[in-house]
Protein backbone atom coordinates (compact mmCIF):
# COMPACT_ATOMS: atom_id res chain seq x y z
CA UNK A 1 0.00 0.00 0.00
CA UNK A 2 1.48 3.07 -0.88
CA UNK A 3 1.35 6.30 1.71
CA UNK A 4 -1.29 8.38 0.93
CA UNK A 5 0.42 11.67 -0.28
CA UNK A 6 -2.66 14.38 1.91
CA UNK A 7 -1.48 17.10 -0.35
CA UNK A 8 -3.11 15.60 -3.49
CA UNK A 9 -6.16 14.53 -0.87
CA UNK A 10 -6.85 17.95 0.05
CA UNK A 11 -6.69 19.54 -3.22
CA UNK A 12 -8.91 16.56 -4.43
CA UNK A 13 -11.22 17.45 -1.19
CA UNK A 14 -11.08 21.31 -2.04
CA UNK A 15 -11.24 20.74 -6.27
CA UNK A 16 -14.30 18.66 -6.00
CA UNK A 17 -16.29 20.65 -3.78
CA UNK A 18 -15.29 23.67 -5.91
CA UNK A 19 -16.29 22.22 -9.06
CA UNK A 20 -19.22 20.66 -7.83
CA UNK A 21 -20.61 23.78 -6.51
CA UNK A 22 -19.97 26.13 -9.49
CA UNK A 23 -21.30 23.65 -12.45
CA UNK A 24 -24.12 23.81 -10.04
CA UNK A 25 -24.21 27.90 -9.86
CA UNK A 26 -23.51 27.87 -13.86
CA UNK A 27 -26.36 25.95 -13.98
CA UNK A 28 -29.03 27.29 -11.23
CA UNK A 29 -28.26 30.65 -12.93
CA UNK A 30 -28.43 30.18 -16.21
CA UNK A 31 -31.87 27.84 -15.43
CA UNK A 32 -33.16 31.08 -13.96
CA UNK A 33 -32.15 33.08 -16.56
CA UNK A 34 -33.90 30.79 -19.30
CA UNK A 35 -36.85 30.88 -16.93
CA UNK A 36 -36.94 34.82 -16.61
CA UNK A 37 -36.77 34.76 -20.12
CA UNK A 38 -39.89 32.66 -21.01
CA UNK A 39 -41.90 33.77 -18.04
CA UNK A 40 -41.34 37.47 -19.15
CA UNK A 41 -42.15 36.21 -23.09
CA UNK A 42 -45.10 34.38 -21.92
CA UNK A 43 -46.57 37.83 -20.16
CA UNK A 44 -46.07 39.85 -22.76
CA UNK A 45 -48.10 37.27 -25.07
CA UNK A 46 -50.75 37.43 -22.38
CA UNK A 47 -50.77 41.59 -22.53
CA UNK A 48 -51.10 41.50 -26.49
CA UNK A 49 -53.64 38.70 -26.67
CA UNK A 50 -55.25 41.18 -23.91
CA UNK A 51 -55.34 43.75 -26.00
CA UNK A 52 -55.97 42.32 -29.34
CA UNK A 53 -59.48 41.13 -27.15
CA UNK B 1 -17.04 -54.41 -5.62
CA UNK B 2 -18.17 -54.96 -2.08
CA UNK B 3 -20.62 -53.44 -0.56
CA UNK B 4 -18.33 -50.62 1.54
CA UNK B 5 -16.30 -50.02 -1.89
CA UNK B 6 -19.72 -49.29 -3.62
CA UNK B 7 -21.07 -46.78 -0.98
CA UNK B 8 -17.46 -45.70 -0.39
CA UNK B 9 -17.59 -44.44 -4.06
CA UNK B 10 -20.80 -42.89 -4.04
CA UNK B 11 -19.91 -41.01 -0.95
CA UNK B 12 -16.71 -39.53 -2.58
CA UNK B 13 -18.77 -38.25 -6.13
CA UNK B 14 -21.42 -36.97 -3.83
CA UNK B 15 -18.16 -34.66 -2.33
CA UNK B 16 -17.08 -33.59 -5.44
CA UNK B 17 -20.29 -32.93 -7.24
CA UNK B 18 -22.56 -31.96 -4.63
CA UNK B 19 -23.42 -28.76 -2.94
CA UNK B 20 -23.92 -29.31 0.15
CA UNK B 21 -20.28 -30.89 0.64
CA UNK B 22 -18.75 -27.75 -1.14
CA UNK B 23 -20.41 -24.66 0.61
CA UNK B 24 -18.42 -22.79 2.90
CA UNK B 25 -18.53 -20.46 5.76
CA UNK B 26 -18.56 -17.18 3.67
CA UNK B 27 -20.90 -18.45 0.61
CA UNK B 28 -23.48 -19.85 3.66
CA UNK B 29 -22.92 -15.93 5.59
CA UNK B 30 -23.79 -14.36 1.74
CA UNK B 31 -26.80 -17.05 1.18
CA UNK B 32 -28.23 -15.67 4.30
CA UNK B 33 -27.66 -11.72 3.40
CA UNK B 34 -29.26 -12.59 -0.25
CA UNK B 35 -32.10 -14.19 1.86
CA UNK B 36 -32.15 -10.97 4.31
CA UNK B 37 -32.07 -9.00 0.96
CA UNK B 38 -35.10 -10.76 -0.24
CA UNK B 39 -37.07 -10.26 3.17
CA UNK B 40 -36.76 -6.66 2.94
CA UNK B 41 -38.02 -6.32 -0.23
CA UNK B 42 -41.06 -8.81 0.24
CA UNK B 43 -41.84 -8.12 4.09
CA UNK B 44 -40.79 -4.13 4.05
CA UNK B 45 -41.01 -3.37 0.93
CA UNK B 46 -37.82 -1.64 0.50
CA UNK B 47 -36.46 -0.84 -2.67
CA UNK B 48 -37.79 -4.41 -3.85
CA UNK B 49 -37.15 -3.52 -7.38
CA UNK B 50 -33.48 -3.44 -6.62
CA UNK B 51 -33.44 -5.42 -3.52
CA UNK B 52 -35.13 -8.70 -4.53
CA UNK B 53 -32.59 -8.99 -7.61
CA UNK B 54 -29.32 -8.35 -5.57
CA UNK B 55 -30.46 -10.94 -3.01
CA UNK B 56 -31.10 -13.48 -5.68
CA UNK B 57 -28.01 -12.51 -7.45
CA UNK B 58 -26.20 -12.75 -4.32
CA UNK B 59 -27.36 -16.05 -3.69
CA UNK B 60 -27.12 -17.84 -7.11
CA UNK B 61 -23.53 -16.47 -7.46
CA UNK B 62 -22.40 -18.46 -3.71
CA UNK B 63 -23.88 -21.69 -4.61
CA UNK B 64 -21.00 -23.84 -4.47
CA UNK B 65 -20.30 -25.62 -8.13
CA UNK B 66 -22.85 -23.96 -9.94
CA UNK B 67 -20.68 -21.96 -11.71
CA UNK B 68 -22.83 -19.00 -12.40
CA UNK B 69 -20.24 -16.45 -12.20
CA UNK B 70 -18.10 -18.06 -14.33
CA UNK B 71 -16.86 -15.03 -16.73
CA UNK B 72 -16.01 -15.66 -20.51
CA UNK B 73 -12.38 -16.24 -21.27
CA UNK B 74 -10.47 -16.54 -24.65
CA UNK B 75 -10.19 -20.39 -25.55
CA UNK B 76 -13.07 -21.37 -22.76
CA UNK B 77 -15.27 -24.27 -24.26
CA UNK B 78 -18.41 -23.46 -25.38
CA UNK B 79 -21.31 -22.77 -22.92
CA UNK B 80 -18.96 -22.89 -19.52
CA UNK B 81 -19.15 -19.66 -18.68
CA UNK B 82 -22.17 -18.12 -16.71
CA UNK B 83 -24.81 -16.03 -17.43
CA UNK B 84 -24.05 -14.27 -14.42
CA UNK B 85 -19.86 -14.10 -15.19
CA UNK B 86 -21.34 -12.46 -18.47
CA UNK B 87 -23.45 -9.94 -16.84
CA UNK B 88 -20.12 -9.43 -14.56
CA UNK B 89 -17.80 -9.07 -17.18
CA UNK B 90 -19.45 -7.41 -19.90
CA UNK B 91 -22.02 -5.29 -18.30
CA UNK B 92 -19.67 -3.91 -15.37
CA UNK B 93 -16.23 -4.83 -15.75
CA UNK B 94 -15.32 -4.54 -18.79
CA UNK B 95 -17.29 -2.08 -20.91
CA UNK B 96 -19.83 -0.62 -17.44
CA UNK B 97 -22.39 0.13 -20.23
CA UNK B 98 -25.32 -1.05 -17.37
CA UNK B 99 -25.01 1.89 -15.30
CA UNK B 100 -25.27 4.51 -18.40
CA UNK B 101 -28.24 2.57 -19.71
CA UNK B 102 -30.22 2.97 -15.96
CA UNK B 103 -29.40 6.44 -16.27
CA UNK B 104 -31.04 7.10 -19.59
CA UNK B 105 -33.91 5.44 -17.70
CA UNK B 106 -33.86 7.43 -15.40
CA UNK B 107 -33.72 10.90 -17.05
CA UNK B 108 -36.57 9.53 -19.53
CA UNK B 109 -38.51 8.72 -16.02
CA UNK B 110 -37.65 12.21 -14.44
CA UNK B 111 -39.63 15.16 -14.30
CA UNK B 112 -36.86 17.99 -14.04
CA UNK B 113 -39.67 20.50 -14.22
CA UNK B 114 -39.63 21.01 -9.80
CA UNK B 115 -36.23 22.05 -10.47
CA UNK B 116 -36.82 24.38 -13.68
CA UNK B 117 -39.31 26.41 -11.54
CA UNK B 118 -36.85 27.04 -8.41
CA UNK B 119 -33.23 26.58 -9.69
CA UNK B 120 -32.03 27.87 -6.44
CA UNK B 121 -32.86 23.95 -5.66
CA UNK B 122 -29.10 23.49 -7.44
CA UNK B 123 -27.16 24.42 -4.80
CA UNK B 124 -28.83 22.26 -2.05
CA UNK B 125 -27.90 19.10 -4.75
CA UNK B 126 -24.26 20.44 -4.76
CA UNK B 127 -24.26 20.67 -0.73
CA UNK B 128 -25.60 17.53 -0.93
CA UNK B 129 -22.90 16.36 -1.92
CA UNK B 130 -20.82 16.99 1.17
CA UNK B 131 -20.57 13.28 2.53
CA UNK B 132 -18.56 12.65 -1.00
CA UNK B 133 -15.97 13.91 0.55
CA UNK B 134 -15.91 13.74 3.99
CA UNK B 135 -16.38 9.72 3.70
CA UNK B 136 -13.02 9.89 0.77
CA UNK B 137 -10.83 11.77 3.44
CA UNK B 138 -12.49 9.07 6.40
CA UNK B 139 -11.28 6.25 4.15
CA UNK B 140 -7.95 7.75 3.80
CA UNK B 141 -7.46 8.24 7.52
CA UNK B 142 -8.09 4.52 8.21
CA UNK B 143 -4.95 3.73 6.74
CA UNK B 144 -3.55 6.10 9.44
CA UNK B 145 -5.25 4.35 12.10
CA UNK B 146 -4.73 0.92 10.41
CA UNK B 147 -2.45 0.72 7.97
CA UNK B 148 -2.85 -3.03 6.58
CA UNK B 149 -6.83 -1.81 6.22
CA UNK B 150 -5.79 1.02 4.69
CA UNK B 151 -7.74 2.36 1.35
CA UNK B 152 -5.79 4.14 -2.35
CA UNK B 153 -6.19 7.44 -3.35
CA UNK B 154 -8.98 5.62 -6.11
CA UNK B 155 -10.48 3.40 -4.22
CA UNK B 156 -11.30 6.00 -1.32
CA UNK B 157 -13.20 8.12 -4.48
CA UNK B 158 -14.89 5.27 -4.77
CA UNK B 159 -16.15 4.43 -1.04
CA UNK B 160 -16.99 8.44 -1.07
CA UNK B 161 -19.21 8.39 -4.18
CA UNK B 162 -21.81 5.78 -1.90
CA UNK B 163 -22.40 9.80 -0.53
CA UNK B 164 -23.81 10.53 -3.64
CA UNK B 165 -27.10 8.24 -3.34
CA UNK B 166 -27.07 7.32 -6.43
CA UNK B 167 -26.56 3.23 -7.39
CA UNK B 168 -25.70 3.85 -11.36
CA UNK B 169 -22.88 6.68 -10.21
CA UNK B 170 -21.48 4.33 -7.61
CA UNK B 171 -21.33 1.34 -9.93
CA UNK B 172 -20.12 3.53 -12.89
CA UNK B 173 -16.97 5.40 -10.83
CA UNK B 174 -16.20 2.44 -8.92
CA UNK B 175 -16.28 -0.21 -12.29
CA UNK B 176 -13.41 2.16 -13.65
CA UNK B 177 -11.11 3.31 -10.59
CA UNK B 178 -11.77 0.32 -8.46
CA UNK B 179 -13.41 -2.98 -9.44
CA UNK B 180 -12.75 -5.00 -7.12
CA UNK B 181 -14.40 -3.56 -4.50
CA UNK B 182 -17.56 -2.75 -7.06
CA UNK B 183 -19.80 -5.37 -5.08
CA UNK B 184 -19.22 -3.98 -2.26
CA UNK B 185 -19.49 0.18 -2.57
CA UNK B 186 -23.12 -0.65 -5.19
CA UNK B 187 -24.54 -2.75 -2.51
CA UNK B 188 -23.66 -0.20 0.17
CA UNK B 189 -25.05 2.57 -1.91
CA UNK B 190 -28.39 0.22 -2.81
CA UNK B 191 -28.89 -0.88 0.84
CA UNK B 192 -28.59 2.88 2.07
CA UNK B 193 -30.74 4.15 -0.54
CA UNK B 194 -33.55 1.47 0.73
CA UNK B 195 -32.80 2.64 4.42
CA UNK B 196 -32.62 6.30 3.59
CA UNK B 197 -36.19 6.50 5.64
CA UNK B 198 -34.27 5.26 8.63
CA UNK B 199 -31.14 7.57 8.10
CA UNK B 200 -31.94 10.60 7.56
CA UNK B 201 -35.22 11.75 9.65
CA UNK B 202 -32.93 11.26 13.09
CA UNK B 203 -30.10 14.13 11.05
CA UNK B 204 -32.68 16.18 10.24
CA UNK B 205 -34.85 16.03 13.55
CA UNK B 206 -30.85 16.71 15.29
CA UNK B 207 -30.01 19.58 12.82
CA UNK B 208 -33.35 21.43 12.69
CA UNK B 209 -35.89 23.00 15.47
CA UNK B 210 -39.34 21.85 15.36
CA UNK B 211 -40.31 25.33 14.29
CA UNK B 212 -38.29 24.98 11.12
CA UNK B 213 -39.85 22.00 10.46
CA UNK B 214 -43.32 23.48 10.21
CA UNK B 215 -42.15 26.49 7.62
CA UNK B 216 -44.96 26.28 5.62
CA UNK B 217 -44.18 26.76 1.96
CA UNK B 218 -46.81 27.18 -0.61
CA UNK B 219 -46.93 23.64 -2.56
CA UNK B 220 -47.12 25.12 -5.88
CA UNK B 221 -44.34 26.15 -8.09
CA UNK B 222 -44.41 28.23 -11.44
CA UNK B 223 -45.64 26.41 -14.29
CA UNK B 224 -43.03 25.29 -16.48
CA UNK B 225 -43.51 26.01 -20.49
CA UNK B 226 -42.46 22.73 -22.72
CA UNK B 227 -39.68 25.11 -24.30
CA UNK B 228 -38.38 25.47 -21.34
CA UNK B 229 -38.35 21.65 -20.64
CA UNK B 230 -36.92 20.86 -23.76
CA UNK B 231 -34.25 23.39 -23.58
CA UNK B 232 -32.79 22.25 -20.13
CA UNK B 233 -31.44 18.82 -21.27
CA UNK B 234 -29.99 20.52 -23.91
CA UNK B 235 -28.13 23.38 -22.03
CA UNK B 236 -27.20 21.51 -19.05
CA UNK B 237 -26.03 18.60 -20.91
CA UNK B 238 -23.55 20.71 -22.91
CA UNK B 239 -23.21 23.08 -20.25
CA UNK B 240 -21.67 19.94 -17.79
CA UNK B 241 -19.77 17.80 -20.23
CA UNK B 242 -17.95 20.89 -21.64
CA UNK B 243 -16.41 21.65 -18.46
CA UNK B 244 -16.37 17.76 -17.17
CA UNK B 245 -15.88 15.67 -20.46
CA UNK B 246 -15.32 12.39 -17.78
CA UNK B 247 -18.90 12.91 -17.21
CA UNK B 248 -20.30 12.40 -20.48
CA UNK B 249 -21.29 8.57 -20.22
CA UNK B 250 -23.33 9.40 -17.12
CA UNK B 251 -24.49 13.20 -17.71
CA UNK B 252 -24.95 12.47 -21.42
CA UNK B 253 -26.98 9.51 -21.34
CA UNK B 254 -29.34 11.07 -17.90
CA UNK B 255 -30.28 14.14 -20.79
CA UNK B 256 -30.47 12.17 -23.65
CA UNK B 257 -33.59 10.33 -21.76
CA UNK B 258 -34.76 13.14 -20.62
CA UNK B 259 -34.49 14.96 -24.10
CA UNK B 260 -36.63 11.62 -25.21
CA UNK B 261 -39.50 12.44 -22.77
CA UNK B 262 -40.07 16.20 -23.18
CA UNK B 263 -39.52 16.38 -26.98
CA UNK B 264 -43.25 14.73 -27.32
CA UNK B 265 -42.21 13.75 -30.81
CA UNK B 266 -40.56 10.23 -30.13
CA UNK B 267 -43.15 9.03 -27.73
CA UNK B 268 -42.59 5.05 -28.10
CA UNK B 269 -38.77 5.29 -27.92
CA UNK B 270 -39.06 7.46 -24.52
CA UNK B 271 -42.28 5.20 -23.55
CA UNK B 272 -39.47 2.13 -24.01
CA UNK B 273 -36.85 3.73 -21.90
CA UNK B 274 -39.06 4.43 -19.31
CA UNK B 275 -40.41 0.96 -18.76
CA UNK B 276 -38.75 -2.23 -21.03
CA UNK B 277 -35.37 -0.70 -21.34
CA UNK B 278 -34.74 -0.06 -17.69
CA UNK B 279 -36.50 -2.80 -16.18
CA UNK B 280 -34.07 -4.75 -18.75
CA UNK B 281 -31.59 -3.26 -17.67
CA UNK B 282 -32.46 -3.16 -13.68
CA UNK B 283 -32.29 -6.80 -14.09
CA UNK B 284 -29.17 -7.38 -15.48
CA UNK B 285 -27.67 -4.75 -13.18
CA UNK B 286 -29.36 -6.02 -9.82
CA UNK B 287 -28.44 -9.38 -10.43
CA UNK B 288 -24.65 -8.60 -11.17
CA UNK B 289 -24.12 -6.56 -8.25
CA UNK B 290 -25.64 -9.28 -6.25
CA UNK B 291 -23.41 -11.97 -8.10
CA UNK B 292 -20.34 -9.19 -7.67
CA UNK B 293 -20.26 -9.77 -4.01
CA UNK B 294 -17.42 -11.61 -3.28
CA UNK B 295 -17.94 -14.74 -0.36
CA UNK B 296 -14.20 -15.01 0.41
CA UNK B 297 -14.37 -11.10 1.10
CA UNK B 298 -17.46 -10.41 3.04
CA UNK B 299 -15.90 -11.02 6.46
CA UNK B 300 -12.79 -8.86 5.98
CA UNK B 301 -12.65 -5.79 7.97
CA UNK B 302 -12.10 -3.43 4.70
CA UNK B 303 -15.57 -4.99 4.14
CA UNK B 304 -17.01 -3.65 6.76
CA UNK B 305 -15.42 -0.46 6.96
CA UNK B 306 -16.66 0.23 3.53
CA UNK B 307 -20.23 0.06 4.87
CA UNK B 308 -19.51 1.71 7.72
CA UNK B 309 -17.44 4.79 5.24
CA UNK B 310 -20.65 4.68 3.11
CA UNK B 311 -22.83 5.18 5.92
CA UNK B 312 -20.95 8.32 7.24
CA UNK B 313 -21.36 8.91 3.52
CA UNK B 314 -24.72 9.46 3.29
CA UNK B 315 -24.86 11.17 6.86
CA UNK B 316 -22.70 13.84 5.79
CA UNK B 317 -24.55 14.42 2.36
CA UNK B 318 -27.69 14.56 4.44
CA UNK B 319 -26.10 17.58 6.98
CA UNK B 320 -24.74 19.06 4.04
CA UNK B 321 -28.17 19.61 2.34
CA UNK B 322 -29.59 20.47 5.47
CA UNK B 323 -27.10 23.10 6.88
CA UNK B 324 -27.57 24.88 3.24
CA UNK B 325 -31.01 24.94 3.89
CA UNK B 326 -30.68 26.29 6.97
CA UNK B 327 -28.72 29.05 5.50
CA UNK B 328 -30.56 29.68 2.19
CA UNK B 329 -33.96 29.42 4.76
CA UNK B 330 -32.55 32.61 6.95
CA UNK B 331 -31.77 34.68 3.79
CA UNK B 332 -34.54 33.60 1.79
CA UNK B 333 -37.61 36.34 0.82
CA UNK B 334 -40.22 33.96 0.70
CA UNK B 335 -40.67 31.23 3.77
CA UNK B 336 -38.48 28.47 2.56
CA UNK B 337 -38.37 24.95 4.91
CA UNK B 338 -34.90 23.53 5.20
CA UNK B 339 -35.30 20.21 5.56
CA UNK B 340 -35.69 20.25 1.62
CA UNK B 341 -32.11 20.44 1.72
CA UNK B 342 -31.99 16.80 2.81
CA UNK B 343 -33.78 15.70 -0.19
CA UNK B 344 -30.67 16.86 -1.93
CA UNK B 345 -29.13 13.66 -1.87
CA UNK B 346 -30.59 11.83 -4.86
CA UNK B 347 -32.20 9.02 -3.76
CA UNK B 348 -35.47 9.93 -6.14
CA UNK B 349 -38.20 9.91 -5.15
CA UNK B 350 -37.46 8.70 -1.25
CA UNK B 351 -35.23 11.24 0.47
CA UNK B 352 -37.90 14.24 -0.98
CA UNK B 353 -40.80 11.33 0.25
CA UNK B 354 -38.85 11.69 3.79
CA UNK B 355 -38.80 15.43 4.20
CA UNK B 356 -42.71 15.43 3.00
CA UNK B 357 -43.68 13.23 5.71
CA UNK B 358 -41.75 15.18 8.34
CA UNK B 359 -42.91 18.14 7.08
CA UNK B 360 -46.47 17.48 7.33
CA UNK B 361 -45.56 15.98 10.75
CA UNK B 362 -44.34 18.93 11.90
CA UNK B 363 -47.20 21.17 10.10
CA UNK B 364 -50.06 19.30 8.72
CA UNK B 365 -50.63 21.81 6.22
CA UNK B 366 -47.33 21.50 4.63
CA UNK B 367 -47.18 19.73 1.36
CA UNK B 368 -43.17 20.11 0.53
CA UNK B 369 -43.19 16.94 -1.80
CA UNK B 370 -42.89 19.66 -5.43
CA UNK B 371 -39.95 21.31 -3.28
CA UNK B 372 -38.51 18.33 -2.01
CA UNK B 373 -38.21 17.29 -5.72
CA UNK B 374 -35.94 19.68 -6.53
CA UNK B 375 -32.68 19.55 -4.58
CA UNK B 376 -33.85 15.85 -5.20
CA UNK B 377 -33.38 15.80 -8.93
CA UNK B 378 -30.63 18.19 -8.62
CA UNK B 379 -28.74 15.74 -6.88
CA UNK B 380 -29.28 13.10 -9.50
CA UNK B 381 -27.08 15.40 -11.34
CA UNK B 382 -24.12 16.84 -8.68
CA UNK B 383 -23.92 13.21 -7.59
CA UNK B 384 -23.19 12.62 -11.76
CA UNK B 385 -20.84 15.84 -11.71
CA UNK B 386 -18.92 14.30 -8.52
CA UNK B 387 -18.27 10.99 -10.12
CA UNK B 388 -17.09 12.70 -13.54
CA UNK B 389 -14.87 14.74 -11.92
CA UNK B 390 -13.36 11.63 -9.96
CA UNK B 391 -12.92 9.95 -12.92
CA UNK B 392 -11.08 13.15 -14.34
CA UNK B 393 -8.27 13.13 -12.24
CA UNK B 394 -7.53 9.41 -12.84
CA UNK B 395 -9.14 7.90 -16.19
CA UNK B 396 -8.28 8.63 -19.35
CA UNK B 397 -10.38 7.86 -22.48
Amino acid sequence: MEPINWGQAWSIVGGGLLTTFTIMTLLAVTTNLLGKIFVSMEKRKEAKSGEAK
Amino acid sequence: MNWYEYHDGILKIMGVQMGFANLTVPQFIMILVGLGYIYLAIKKEWEPYELLPIGAGMILANLPLAGLTSQPEPGMSAGMAGVLGIILKYGLYMWTILPQFIFFGIGALTDFSPLIANPKAFLLGAAAQLGIFTAFLGALAIGILVPEWGFSIKEACSIGIIGGADGPTTIYTTGLLAPDIMGITATAAYSYMAMVGIIQPPIIKLLTSKEERAIYMKPVLRKVSRIERILFPIIAMLLIILLIPKSAPLVGFLFLGNLFRESGVVERLSNTAQNELINIITILLMLGIGASMPAEKVAEPRTLLVLCLGLLAFAFSTVGGVLLGKLMSKFSKTPMNPMIGASGVSAVPMSARIVHHLGQEANKRNYLLMHAMGPNVAGVIGSAVAGGYFLGLFINF
